[in-house]
């Protein structure tokens, strides 16, 4: 009966409990315990919709951040095309730089030497015949005549490197110093030996006919003789690298490293009559 | 164990939309009230037992995530779930028109009623205005028969073989 009873009237003994404890809440809410119980509840209703509306405002921006992923896109595209047109510049920027100082150099040897040179630049070099020949810009219309010696300039130094081989109207062949054909007398500034420069068609040169009394020494400077009447006298040509002396031999033999490096050729000045 | 988990769920989606609502969904700068509404539809249609005990466990979260005077809103949600229990079978809350009506009232009296406990408890006394007694339960009423039929489908979905009104 009193089950019946309770049953019964169940909603109403919960309406008074939730009742009581909400007047409690209201009446002790300063209270300490009921501020912690308050924080509690805080802490475990909260995550849920805190996470749930973190995806939804995720969801909100999805959009938004696809169309700025794809104008990031768009825009690295535009970007790399920029970059790369300012490397090409920027190789361009140094090449020209270069070529501005050799010009320089060349402009410089002029003033110095009060020669009358032609400038010219190289524009065919065989890879075949690397250390042969090549083909300057500049022909008989310029100036150029056959073996007028050439000269290059690299820095404060310059170096007789050939001499034109052939001078067509526009353009020249350079025979140069290494090329197995070369052959200049030359003279040592130091000592002043005599003897004769031939090329072997690599980057060095053969520094022969050196009689066994003459005096000369690694470091030595080899420059032209002017016997011949091609080559003026006192162009440098390059240093001695080495001496070598065989028994069977009369004549010494030195190695002479070129003065100027004849892969770093870009021009050359051709000297010519006045 | 099935009408347990059922409640439970119900209970922590109802705290989840009421909060999240609150923050995405303010029309005209009106925050609807769902744990209301949401109250006054259990409690009409599985009577007071269920709409007062849900009132008052969903009061007492809204009391605890909010900075309002703490226990107002389980006062006033376990009230509102007894009186609208008091109302089952006594109106048919499948008319929209009764469901707009019925939760307008009992908005209206929410407001009252909150006005009421801040006038007895709350140190500094808040002014409920004439805009707020109209507009918020009027948001209440206008979407109540959208959230009802939302949470027909809910039960339905739990419930499938069962009448609604079927007592728990």
């Amino acid at each position: 009966m009193y089950l019946d009873f309770f049953e019964k009237h169940l909603h109403t003994f919960l309406l008074i409990l939730f009742l009581s404890i909400a007047t409690l809440f209201l009446t002790a809410r300063l209270d300490n315990r009921i501020q912690s119980f308050k924080n509690l509840i805080f802490y475990m209703v909260m995550p849920v919709p805190r996470y749930l509306s973190d995806v939804i405002k995720y969801g909100q921006h999805l959009g938004e951040n696809m169309l700025l992923l794809m104008k990031a896109h768009e825009e690295n595209i535009m970007l790399k095309k920029k970059l790369n047109s300012s490397m090409r510049r920027e190789h361009m920027y140094f090449r020209l730089s270069a070529e501005n100082e050799r010009l320089r150099d060349l402009l410089e040897f002029k003033k110095i030497h009060e020669q009358e040179v032609v400038a010219a630049q190289i524009i065919g070099r065989d890879p075949i015949e690397w250390f042969k020949l090549f083909v300057i810009n500049r022909g008989s219309e310029h100036g150029i005549y056959q073996n007028a010696p050439v000269i290059a300039v690299q820095g404060d130094r310059s170096a007789l490197i050939g001499r034109i081989l052939h001078a067509s109207k526009q353009t020249s062949k350079v025979l140069l110093l290494t090329d197995s054909l070369s052959s200049v007398s030359v003279t040592c500034r130091r000592s002043g030996s005599d003897g004769a420069i031939e090329g072997d068609n690599t980057a060095q040169l053969q520094f022969n006919y050196i009689i066994p009394e003459s005096d000369i020494v690694v470091g030595d400077t080899i420059v032209s003789a002017g016997v011949g009447g091609i080559f003026p006298p006192g162009l440098l040509i390059g240093h001695v690298k080495s001496i070598t002396s065989e028994p069977e031999r009369y004549f010494r033999q030195a190695l002479v490293a070129t003065a100027i490096e004849y892969n770093k050729l870009r021009e050359v000045l051709v000297m010519v009559k006045k | 164990m099935r009408k347990f988990i059922f409640y439970l769920i119900t209970f922590v989606v109802g705290v989840c939309i009421q909060v999240m609502g609150s923050k995405f969904f303010v029309p005209f700068g009106i925050a609807p009230n769902y744990l209301l509404i949401f109250t006054i539809y259990f409690s009409l249609i599985r009577g007071p037992l269920v709409g007062e005990t849900l009132g008052f466990f969903w009061g007492v979260s809204a009391d605890g995530i909010t900075a309002e005077l703490f226990g107002a809103q389980a006062f006033l949600l376990t009230c509102i779930g007894f009186l609208s229990g008091r109302m089952s079978r006594k109106l048919d809350e499948s008319k929209p028109w009764a469901q707009i009506i019925f939760v307008f009232l009992m908005s209206v009296l929410y407001f009252a009623g909150l006005f009421m406990l801040y006038y007895i408890f709350a140190e500094a006394k808040r002014t409920i205005g004439f805009s707020v007694m109209i507009f918020h339960p009027l948001m209440n009423a206008l979407l109540a028969p959208a959230i009802y039929w939302i949470i027909k489908r809910w039960m339905q979905s739990w419930f499938p073989k069962s009448r609604l009104r079927l007592k728990f």
